[in-house]
């Protein structure tokens, strides 16, 4: 089994056909009964939302000292919006699952390979 | 290069030709047992050393494929055993694998599935670059070394050298699956498949490449023919490259400017293999299924 990361990728300010009151409640439906299939498959690792990336702050050292800075670590338009972490037999099997999720929240998804997880 | 022994450079060249056609298939059986692209491909390596060796003294064995697969098997056993990870993962193969036999004798028939077919759909997999996939195919099924398929694409060696270990390096780590799709993911793993034949025969038309792409994407065809022969998609694609290479001598003037189909010498045209194509096409018709190829 290897894990996957499953990230969802939001592009900030891209015009979208925002959502109804009913297709937001139809995706967040869809994305509960993926969860649990994820979950009853044994695929499910973990995942979570994120709010928006002005909620960020970064953390670093400079000159030994640890300097707090308000803000994402990389200023740039797409940003992560959530994440699952699967464990799938083969990436085959990880695509399949990001199929469905996608699908269910119509952003694109990136699929990666955990490094170590190997077994 | 100079003025060597002109005996032994052809027969390394023949050694080189009937290793490379024969080549793919232990390669892909190799990947098979041990599911490790880099440790089969240094096996083939080795075997061909030996080849090289042995064959212009001794003779091409009766069996060359038999003798390559053997060969190279041992070769990767012999390899893992000297490292500790290797004994590890020896020992879950060593139930797939038969008895180390004699080099020579002819191996036993293999399994079912000709493993090409797996290899061809991890090369092809749509999660690697279209690129990636075409030098891989032509890399590990038709055993170009990564200096041919640098010059048929017109990059550099070292170039070259790198995007096919970023899409071994991908295959490994994201696991993309050695296996032959199912019937109802077919029809999408099946179209990147074709379309990398049929790229790499144009990438043949359009430039003098050495080595000849056109006839390397023939030789793909068929053996997709040969390992798929209920898929009308395949033989249509088969059909089109034998018909296309049947007038490709006739394509071009000698300065290379393009000649129209009616103003072609049609006596140049190969007869055997509009043939072959058509007899192809008819098979095909005969099944009523039409589709892009």
């Amino acid at each position: 089994m290897t894990h996957y990361l499953l990230s969802v990728h939001s592009v900030e300010g891209e015009v979208r056909e925002p959502m109804t009151d009913e297709e937001m409640a139809r995706s967040h439906e869809q994305l509960a009964v993926l969860e649990q299939e994820l979950k009853s498959a044994g695929a499910w690792v973990a995942s979570g939302r994120l709010h928006d990336p002005a909620t960020a702050t970064v953390v670093r050292m400079a000159d030994g000292e640890v300097l707090t800075t308000d803000g994402p670590f990389v200023e740039s338009k797409e940003h992560l919006g959530g994440f699952y972490i699967i464990q799938a037999e083969d990436l085959d099997a990880a695509l399949g699952w990001a199929s469905k999720v996608t699908g269910a929240i119509k952003v694109p998804i990136e699929v990666r390979p955990f490094a170590g997880f190997e077994a | 290069m100079g003025d060597g022994n002109a005996a032994i450079r052809l027969d390394e060249g023949e050694v080189g030709r009937i290793f490379r056609e024969e080549s793919g298939r232990s390669l892909a059986a190799l990947i098979g047992v041990f599911g490790d692209i880099d440790l089969a491909e240094d096996a083939v390596q080795e075997a061909f050393a030996v080849a090289l060796g042995r064959w212009p003294r001794d003779g091409v064995p009766p069996n060359p494929g038999g003798w390559i697969t053997t060969t190279d098997r041992n070769h990767a056993i012999d390899r893992l055993r000297r490292e500790a990870r290797g004994r590890e993962l020896l020992s879950e193969v060593a139930v797939l694998l038969p008895r180390r036999d004699d080099p020579g004798k002819p191996p036993e028939v293999g399994p079912v599935q000709d493993d090409r077919l797996r290899l061809i759909f991890t090369c092809c997999h749509p999660a690697l670059s279209t690129q990636a996939r075409m030098a891989l195919t032509l890399r590990l099924l038709r055993g170009l070394s990564t200096k041919q398929v640098a010059s048929s694409f017109l990059v550099t060696e070292t170039t070259m050298a790198r995007r096919l270990v970023r899409a071994r390096h991908k295959i490994k780590a994201a696991r993309i699956p050695y296996r032959v799709p199912e019937a109802h993911e077919l029809p999408d793993r099946l179209r990147p498949v074709l379309t990398v034949v049929y790229l790499v025969y144009n990438a043949g038309l359009t430039g003098s490449a050495k080595p000849d792409l056109c006839a390397e994407a023939i030789r793909l065809a068929r053996i997709l023919a040969a390992l798929m022969p209920d898929e009308p998609e395949v033989a249509g694609l088969l059909a089109l490259l034998l018909l296309s290479e049947a007038r490709r001598a006739s394509r071009t003037r000698p300065d290379g400017s393009l000649v129209l189909l009616g103003e072609q010498d049609r006596t140049q045209w190969d007869r055997a293999l509009i043939e072959e194509g058509q007899a192809i096409l008819r098979r095909c018709l005969r099944r009523n299924q039409p589709a892009a190829y």
